[in-house]
Order: structure tokens, then C-alpha cells, then sequence
């Protein structure tokens, strides 16, 4: 028979069973429904381009989404130091604690003000704080001019406490020519001084470590046990370093808030003792570095001309090390920067100027070996601290000499190593002045010289960069810009990127500007007609994508999974139904014990971990649908092959000659293969539901449109229990499809079996 | 009977073991090695990594893994958590009961009211009340089981606050909520209950929607058969038709469905407890399949498995009861 001839009379056959299909599906009121149903559906994914307000890849412009939110505070006229923020307590000791915001001058005033979690209502965090606290060295017998202040965090005992939450910590002050450790909240009392000491010269650098400053992951402690990350060291000594050019003097001493609100009045458990106090060229700010994961990696790191020489943190020398790039000397440029998360890798990141080039080197505090990492074939400068985030990545501003194209600096981002991650785009239209990393999901943000502030928002973990944002732009007076972790806690740890703000001190008017920095961003929106004259009918996501436009395009995704993963699990199913049914015996057995076993294997588990080796996509889970479901249908096929087989025409087409595969295919499989497909239906339902579920719980493509996705988004975007317009729409439309092939597989089962007809 | 029994039992051991030789497979072919993060963090000496390694057999050739593996499994002998800090063995003692309260009480409930509500539907047939239980039961069981708790969370803990926000927190916030002492005697179990009612709520919505329809049906297709027609001509009482002809023969697709339900159930309370942070098996699985802990994520699946494994058997013990045919 000619090919043609014999697909014409399948196609026959088909068309036939269709009709005969609906005839009955006339007769089940909630067939029809269901029929309606995927009609609609397949009508809106086939014109999804035609019937979108909006395509998919469509955000709401800037005017829609983007709010600034700021906030002022006035300070009298002085001649100010800069600025610095004081966390307190860490966000996740279910206590809210606040941060300190720090505004120093050269006359002597030192002003506290707490600044306090905003982010329910969006008020002034100074509001929400509401204590403040104006310090005058001169009045506890320091003279001026006050030269520099820093802020020593409360810490934690060996059991894990706190003590007292907001009024806590210690300032680090030198006024003249002495360095002090006051006790804030005790002042005016003259007792507010723990310690006091001469320095004998007046440091052009001085500064607390980073970990009592606040800016490492974990908290200072004796030596506290973490539940979920096993021993965290750091402890329990807090250092303070003063620099000139020709000296530097550390300072160690033991301070644990416990002392506070747990017993002991005096705040300081140790005196400071001097650990080091030697004269050495120093040619740019040292870094005093505490590892938390190994103490014997801290140190302090002292740039001396073409080298680096590192001392232990109890004095004694460590290392001198030459600074080569590209093998000609080098200088250190500004100041370094350091690892400071997990899993405590122990770098310090050195910004170098070599002959030619500029470029980044890395000190390994555990190996005490220098090597460069990374020189960009760019014309530029590298003026500020190299920046390093949560992610073991590493952020770098490039000044370009000769700004061009409206490219005034280039931001690298780059793993420790020095590999390059092309997916951060870092280009800033002016000069770079001062860079600031913020949060575990790589955000930074920056000053350029003009004024201007912009926040790179780069998503890891193959995400779509986003590129910087302008987000403030302040007047030529400004100077000063501060980076303030969460308001409810503190510079510690993960958190809330809402709560996130910056400062600008203008210290021509005394003003501070307080800024959101990425909670400014008011989508998702709710639905309504907005600035720019676009109608969102259902609102958008937190990016700005109409939800609409998605819901209607998430159909098509819907369509090709339900229909594929069940097609190929009828596929499946029928095949080992019908050899199953037709040979018997040994074969059948170990058919139906493996379709046993994969009846009772628990598939959401399983399909976790294969998408975790095969990676996110719409195949992925396509195939572990089809693979995990064919299990019912062969069930079904091979009873009816059992009973197909004993009929007259196979036994005909045995005594005919033909072979048991042709039997099969030609003679059992068309009998079968019409309610293996009208079964279909019914799997179809249950693998959109499936779909969705797997997308949410992120192993969906994240680029793909679909249901799942949409509400997989609004989960880790934290907008669920916020955005109704954005939770309701893809629930309600993978039920109703869903709700339409079930609707159309049960009238189709009362079809198959008359008897429940009309019930 | 006892042939039947011991039948089914032999083939659960095999199903057992086949799954398990699965799980070993599929560990085997994830990216990184169940030591992989232990290597990452400075805080664990050299020594015990290898002492790990030399345990679990990890520097072996595959084969020689493979029977290690299948002997720590079958002997219980799971190995270190690395995001917990401790013995796999003593996180699943904590989490596993907590599932099998959430689990068995969904199931108790679905099953018990399922039938009973799908069985007078069924019985009483036509009338608003029967077209309203099958629509919702419809509308309820194709949707997604996560968007219902998603929906729930925000009507009734964020909206109402009549449940709590998250996880088994402090219980200081249900001492509060309730105003009533920590110290009572049961406290304990109210505790327990708040934090468990909206997940269970949402899983046996979705559940007993499908045991409705199914009994309903079920039951439909009794009543054809001769054998109700013969116990009604005898002349006995609805009742008696009712509940010793008809509901005892309709229960047999329950128990199947049963069977089959079981495995995507599991999958549904795993979502729900990731959403409503409950601590059972199955967020404490997600979580350790993101943070790469090989050992408890394996382990875990393993006990998850032998529990539907041994609920099938079961169910088929109960088949074999209810219908005699089945037995011979």
C-alpha cells in the first residue's frame, strides 16, 4: 500500500474517533465546559503576540517603578570628619537593634543619633530611633582638634549573648595627640572615659579592625559556636592602629557587651595593651585584617614604598614582600581591601600602580605569598579600596585617564582568583570616588565625582545584570558618603535589601541626606494607570513586567509541557502496556514490577535532584514528567491488551505468519492507542500542575514565561503576602486549565465506560 | 492470606533495594562529592575529612562505593550533616515525627471524610448539593496545592493573624497569641497544633477533593452491578444495602488510588512544608539539597522512600482484606 494511501487512512480513522468523541462530549455538560476551556486557553497562546498590552520582555519605565526615597537631617555648621555608621545588634538575635549614625568634628562635638528600621512605613529612620546623643571630647579633658573616631561594636560572650542591645559599643577617639576609648552613654560623667593614653604624634591614619567596625560577616566574640556554620573565631581581641609617616603604634584590647546587661560595670574586661609601636617609611594606610575562620592568619598589613611588610597581631614581624607588576616596582594606591565572609578565605586585596599599568594584587595572609591578579588593558587608575562581596567576588572601579563615550570609569567584577565575570556590566559615565559593596546579591553602589551616586544591581548565579542606576545626585558641596546596613540590625550578615540606605554628608550646609538604595523601587505595582500613560490591568511584577502580558504567554509554556511530557508518557506507557500484556509471563512480570516500583517512587524528591544535575529548563522537566508518568497508562494498556489478545483477528494474524512486533504494532497498538491518547487528557492536567510546582520551587528555566515561574518570582522576590494582582492571576489560570483537561478526561472515561454515563 | 502477605512483603524488600541502588545512582551523578562543602570550610581539620573519606568509602572504585552504600543505608549508618553540624541520624529522629503528625493526620482526615462525604453524594444522587460538592471538589483538586498556601498564608496569618507567620518558632509567640502560660501541660500540643492547622487545612483541601470524586464514582459503578439490585430485592433496608453491599466494594479503587496517591502526596506536603516553614523531612530536605549536604538529603529520600513503600504494603494487606479475591 502506498504510503499516502495508508496515512490518509489513519488520518481517517483518527477523525472518525473525534467525531465520535464529541458526539458524546455533547452529552456531558462538563465536558463541553471543558472543551471551552482549552479552546480559550489554546486561542490565547496561539495569539499572545496579537491580544498582550505589552511584550513580555516589556518594563514599566523608570517614572512607573522608580521612587527615590530621602530623608533629611540638619547638623549645625562645624569643620566635619567624616561620617560613620555604628551597628549594634545583628538582625537575626530576633532583637531590634538599630545603627548608630556618627557625625564627627575637627571643633570636638562627636553627634550620635540611632537610626531605626523604616521599612514598614517608609518613615524617617531617625524618627523611628528618636535618641540622640552630642558628645564634646573638650569636656571630658581631651583637647582639639578631634582628629578621628571609630566605633567599637558590642560583641558577644562565650555563651552566645548579647547584653544590651541599642546602647551599646565604644568610641575609638584621637583628639590632638591622644588616643581614648570613651563610653558614650555614659557621658557627661568623667568615668565615660575607660582609657586614655598619649600617642606622641598626630596620626595621619588610625582606625579599629573591620571586624569591631562592623564590616566582617559574624560578630565579635570569645569564641562562639555557630549552629549552622560550625566554629566561627574571633576573638576575643579588638585592635586599634595609629600611623604617621614614619611610625605606627597597635593597640589591643578585650571588650564584650556582656559586661553590660549580664553583670561587671566597667566596659573594657582587658586594658589596652600596646602590641606594636615601631618607626617604618609608610607609604599608605595600613589594614589591620582578623580572619574568623583561622586567627593565626590576622595581621597587620603596612605599605612601606615598593613593599609590604605584615606583622603578627601580637607584634611580632611576619613577612616583607615586594610589590611587582608586570616586574617593575610598584606603589600601594588607596587603601586595601580584605575577604571578609564565608568561608573566611584569608586575601587582602592590594590596588597597585605600576609603571605602566594599574592593577589588583592579592595577599594571601595564610601563605604570606603576593601575586597580581588582574590588569585590565585599560588607560587607567584604581583610587579607591578594592570591594569584595559575599559571593567570593571581588568589585574594582577603573578611573579611566581619558574618560570617552560617556565612560568615565569601569567596574570589574572578578572571582579571587582574578577570572573575570563577564555578566557585570560596571560602567559609570564619570570618574569614580568612593565604592561600597552592600549585599550578597552584588550590590554595589558608588559616588562619582560629580556628585552623583549609582547602584549596580548584578544578580549572580547567571542572572540578567542590570547595570548601575542612578540614584541620587547632590550638590558640589557633598562630600562624605556612607554605606548603612539594615536598619533593624545592623552591617552583619544577610538582610532585607529594602532596608538598605545611604548617606551624604554636604559639609558646606551640615545637611545629611538619607536615601533607600534599592527599596526606592516601588513595583510591584498594583493595577492601575500610571505616570507614563501605560494601564497595567493586572499590575506588574517587581521588575516591571505586566502581569497580563505574562499570564497570556504563560499559557504557551503551559500547552507545551502539558502536551509533550504526556504525550511522551503515553508513548511510554503504551509500549510497555502492550508488551507487556501481549508476551506475559517472565516479560510481563518484570514490567509491572518495574511500573510498581515506579508508582512508588516519592517523584518530587527524585525530580530535585535531577534538576540539580541536569540543570534548570523546560526539557528537564518536560522529560522527568514523561519519565515519572507513564506508570498508569501502562496499567491501563495492558489490560486491555489482555483482552484484545484473545480475539479472533489476532489469532488470524498469527496463523497468518506475521511476527509478534508486527502483531503489535499493526494489529494490538490501534486498538489501544485511542484510549491512550482520550487518557491523555487527564495527564495533561496533572502536568501542568506538575509544572508549576517544579517552577516554583525553582527548577523551572528562569528566562521562560510560565505560571510556575510568575509565582515562583513572587515567592523569592518576597512580594507574596503584598501583590494579590500578582498572586492571583497564575494560580487561577493553571487551575482553570488544568480544571479543563480533567473535565474533558473524565467525560471521556464515562465514554470508555458507558455505565457511568448520564450519572 | 499468609502467602499473599509474605508475596507482598518480598517484593516490597526488592522495591526497597532497587530504590535505594536509585538513590545511590542519582547521588552519584550530582555535581561534587557528599564532601565537597566539608572541604570548602577551614574550620575541619584534614583528619577528619579523610576519616570521612575512609568511612564512606568515597577514595574507592564505584562498585566497592555502591556496597558501602547500600550497607550504611540498610544498617542506618547515614553519616555527618554538614548544615546541620550533627549525626544525619539525629536530625531525621527530629524532623521525621513532625511530618508523620502532618502526614498521617491528612491522611486520617482525607480518607475518613473523604469517603463518608463522597459516599452520601454518591448514595443521594442529583440536587444542588451534589453538583456544588463535585464542582468544588473539581475546582480544588486541580489547583495547585503551593498557590493554596501561598493564599492561605496571606488571607489567614497575614490578613486575619490567626496563624502564625512561619515556622516553629519561639513558643513565646504562641504563649502570647493564646495568653496562656508556657508552663501549662498543654501547651505543648497547642503549640503544635497552631503552627500545624493551616498546612494540614490546605493538604487535606486538595486531597479530599480527589477521595470525594473517586468514592462518588466508585460508588456509581457498584450501583449498577446485579448483586446491590439481588440485596435490594431481599428486601433490606437503604442502610443495609448501603453500607454492607455497596460503600465495602466501592472502598476498592479508594485503596488503590491510595497506593498510587501516596508517592505525589509526599511531593505536595514537601512543597507545603517549605512553604509554610514547617520543619518536617521535607523542607529539611530542600534545604539540604541547596546547601549540597549529600548525606542528610540522601537519607532523607531514603526513609521518605521505605515510608511509601511500607504504606503500600500496607494498603495492600487492607485490599487483601476487603476483598477476598485478591488473597487467592
Amino acid at each position: 500500500m502506498p504510503l499516502r494511501d495508508k496515512s490518509m487512512k489513519i488520518a481517517k480513522r483518527y477523525w472518525l474517533l473525534l467525531r465520535v468523541s464529541w458526539k458524546a462530549l455533547r452529552q456531558s455538560k462538563l465536558g463541553l465546559a471543558g472543551v471551552a476551556i482549552i479552546v480559550a486557553f489554546g486561542l490565547m497562546a496561539v495569539l499572545a503576540p496579537v491580544i498582550s498590552p505589552f511584550t513580555p520582555d516589556y518594563l514599566a519605565p523608570e517614572q512607573d517603578v522608580f521612587q527615590k526615597l530621602e530623608f533629611q537631617e540638619q547638623y549645625p555648621a562645624g569643620t566635619y570628619l567624616p561620617t560613620l555608621v555604628g551597628p549594634t545588634t545583628p538582625t537575626y538575635s530576633g532583637v531590634d537593634g538599630g545603627i548608630w549614625y556618627i557625625v564627627p568634628s575637627s571643633e570636638g562635638y562627636i553627634d550620635m543619633k540611632l537610626m531605626k528600621s523604616s521599612a514598614e512605613n517608609a518613615s524617617d529612620p531617625f524618627d523611628v530611633g528618636n535618641i540622640s546623643i552630642r558628645l564634646d571630647v573638650r569636656a571630658v579633658r581631651m583637647a582639639a582638634p578631634l582628629v578621628s573616631v571609630a566605633y567599637v561594636c558590642p560583641g558577644v560572650n562565650g555563651n552566645g549573648q548579647l547584653g544590651e542591645r541599642t546602647r551599646a559599643g565604644l568610641l575609638a577617639v584621637v583628639a590632638d595627640q591622644t588616643f581614648a576609648l570613651i563610653d558614650p552613654f555614659k557621658y557627661p560623667d568623667p568615668g565615660c572615659v575607660l582609657f586614655s593614653a598619649p600617642l606622641g604624634f598626630r596620626p595621619k591614619w588610625s582606625g579599629i579592625d573591620p571586624l569591631s567596625a562592623g564590616e566582617m560577616y559574624g560578630i565579635p566574640s570569645e569564641n562562639r559556636q555557630d549552629t549552622l556554620f560550625g566554629t566561627v573565631y574571633s576573638g576575643p581581641y579588638r585592635y586599634f592602629f595609629a600611623a604617621s609617616d614614619g611610625q605606627i603604634i597597635l593597640y589591643r584590647f578585650k571588650y564584650l557587651t556582656n559586661l553590660y546587661g549580664l553583670g561587671g560595670s566597667d566596659g573594657i574586661a582587658e586594658p589596652p595593651l600596646q602590641a606594636l609601636d615601631i618607626a617604618i617609611n609608610i607609604s599608605g594606610e595600613p589594614l589591620v585584617y582578623v580572619n574568623q575562620g583561622n586567627g593565626s592568619y590576622s595581621g597587620i598589613v603596612v605599605p612601606s614604598d615598593n613593599q609590604l611588610v605584615v606583622y603578627n597581631l601580637d607584634g611580632s614581624p611576619r613577612v616583607t614582600l615586594d610589590l611587582p607588576v608586570s616586574s617593575s616596582p610598584a606603589t600601594v594606591t588607596a587603601p586595601m581591601g580584605y575577604s571578609r565572609s564565608m568561608p573566611f578565605p584569608a586575601f587582602v586585596f592590594v590596588p597597585l600602580h605600576g609603571a605602566s599599568r594599574d592593577s589588583v594584587g592579592v595577599l594571601s595572609m595564610e601563605n604570606n605569598s603576593f601575586s597580581t591578579v588582574f590588569t585590565p588593558n585599560v588607560d587607567g587608575h584604581i583610587d579607591i579600596a578594592p570591594s569584595p562581596s559575599r559571593e567570593q567576588a571581588l568589585h574594582v572601579a577603573y578611573n579611566l585617564n581619558a574618560p570617552a563615550n560617556g565612560i568615565g570609569a569601569i567596574i570589574y567584577r572578578m572571582s579571587y582568583g582574578g577570572v573575570l565575570d563577564e555578566s557585570f556590566e560596571g560602567e559609570l559615565p564619570k570618574k569614580c570616588a568612593e565604592m561600597f559593596y552592600v549585599t550578597e546579591s552584588t550590590k554595589i553602589f558608588v559616588r562619582c565625582e560629580d556628585g552623583s551616586t549609582y547602584s549596580g544591581v548584578a544578580t549572580v548565579g547567571g542572572g540578567t545584570a542590570q547595570g548601575m542606576r542612578l540614584l541620587a545626585k547632590t550638590g558640589p558641596g557633598t562630600k562624605y558618603l556612607q554605606a548603612i546596613g539594615t536598619l533593624s540590625g545592623s552591617k552583619y550578615g544577610s538582610m532585607s535589601s529594602n532596608e538598605m540606605y545611604g548617606s551624604y554628608f554636604d559639609t558646606s550646609t551640615g545637611a545629611v541626606t538619607i536615601f533607600q538604595l534599592i527599596g526606592s523601587t516601588v513595583a510591584p505595582l498594583p493595577p492601575g494607570k500610571y505616570a507614563s500613560g501605560n494601564t497595567y490591568y493586572l499590575g506588574t511584577d517587581h521588575v516591571g513586567h505586566d502581569i497580563l502580558t505574562w499570564l497570556i504567554y504563560g499559557s504557551r509554556i503551559a500547552f507545551i509541557v502539558g502536551i509533550l511530557s504526556a504525550f511522551f508518557s503515553v508513548v511510554i506507557g503504551t509500549l510497555v502496556g502492550l508488551v507487556s500484556g501481549y508476551y506475559g509471563g517472565i516479560v510481563d512480570m518484570l514490567l509491572m514490577r518495574v511500573t510498581d516500583i515506579v508508582l512508588v517512587l516519592p517523584v518530587l524528591p527524585i525530580v530535585l535532584i535531577w534538576s540539580a544535575i541536569w540543570g534548570p529548563s523546560i526539557w528537564t522537566i518536560i522529560i522527568i514528567i514523561a519519565v515519572l508518568g507513564w506508570a498508569g497508562i501502562a496499567r491501563v494498556i495492558r489490560a486491555q491488551t489482555l483482552s484484545l489478545k484473545e480475539r479472533p483477528f489476532i489469532d488470524a494474524a498469527h496463523v497468518g505468519g506475521s511476527s509478534d512486533s508486527r502483531i503489535i504494532l499493526k494489529h494490538l497498538a490501534p486498538n489501544v492507542l485511542p484510549f491512550a491518547f482520550l487518557y491523555m487528557t487527564l495527564l495533561v492536567a496533572g502536568a501542568i500542575i506538575t509544572e508549576a510546582a517544579l517552577s516554583f520551587l525553582g527548577l523551572g528555566d528562569p528566562k521562560a514565561i510560565s505560571w510556575g515561574i510568575m509565582l515562583s518570582t513572587i515567592q523569592t522576590s518576597g512580594s507574596t503576602l503584598h501583590a494579590w494582582w500578582w498572586l492571583l492571576p497564575p494560580g487561577i489560570a493553571i487551575t482553570v486549565l488544568s480544571l479543563g483537561f480533567y473535565l474533558v478526561g473524565r467525560a471521556v472515561d464515562e465514554i470508555v465506560n458507558p455505565r457511568l454515563r448520564g450519572r | 492470606m499468609a502467602k499473599y502477605l509474605a508475596n507482598r512483603i518480598l517484593q516490597g524488600v526488592v522495591t526497597v533495594f532497587i530504590v535505594t541502588s536509585l538513590i545511590f545512582v542519582l547521588f552519584e551523578a550530582m555535581p561534587g562529592d557528599p564532601l565537597s562543602r566539608f572541604r570548602a570550610d577551614p574550620t575541619i581539620t584534614k583528619e577528619r575529612i579523610a576519616q570521612l573519606e575512609q568511612e564512606f568509602g568515597l577514595n574507592k572504585p564505584y562498585h566497592e562505593r555502591y556496597v558501602i552504600f547500600m550497607t550504611n543505608m540498610f544498617t542506618g549508618k547515614f553519616g555527618q550533616s554538614y548544615s546541620e553540624g550533627r549525626p544525619v541520624m539525629d536530625v531525621i529522629a527530629d524532623r521525621l515525627p513532625r511530618t508523620l503528625l502532618l502526614f498521617g493526620a491528612e491522611t486520617i482526615v482525607v480518607y475518613l471524610f473523604g469517603v463518608m462525604i463522597g459516599s452520601f453524594i454518591g448514595w443521594k444522587r442529583g440536587g444542588a448539593i451534589e453538583g456544588a460538592t463535585v464542582v468544588t471538589s473539581l475546582v480544588f483538586y486541580n489547583m495547585p496545592s503551593f498557590w493554596i498556601g501561598l493564599i492561605c498564608i496571606w488571607v489567614f496569618s497575614f490578613q486575619l493573624g490567626w496563624f502564625p507567620l512561619g515556622r516553629f518558632s519561639g513558643p513565646a509567640e504562641t504563649a502570647q497569641h493564646f495568653g496562656i502560660s508556657e508552663n501549662a501541660w498543654y501547651f505543648t500540643g497547642v503549640d503544635y497544633l497552631w503552627h500545624m492547622a493551616l498546612p494540614l487545612i490546605v493538604l487535606v483541601l486538595i486531597g479530599i477533593a480527589g477521595v470525594i470524586l473517586l468514592m462518588r464514582t466508585s460508588l456509581l459503578e457498584v450501583m449498577g452491578e446485579d448483586y446491590i439490585l439481588t440485596a435490594k430485592a431481599k428486601g433490606l433496608t437503604e442502610r443495609q444495602v448501603r453500607t454492607r453491599h455497596a460503600n465495602r466494594n466501592a472502598y476498592l479503587p479508594i485503596v488503590t488510588s491510595f497506593t498510587i496517591s501516596l508517592a505525589l502526596a509526599i511531593g505536595g506536603a514537601l512543597i507545603l512544608e517549605q512553604i509554610f516553614t514547617y520543619y518536617g523531612l521535607g523542607y529539611t530536605y530542600l534545604s539540604a539539597l541547596l546547601r549540597q549536604d549529600h548525606f542528610l538529603a540522601g537519607a532523607i529520600l531514603y526513609i521518605i522512600s521505605i515510608l511509601v513503600i511500607l504504606a503500600n504494603i500496607m494498603a495492600d494487606i487492607l485490599y487483601g482484606w476487603l476483598d477476598p479475591r485478591v488473597r487467592m
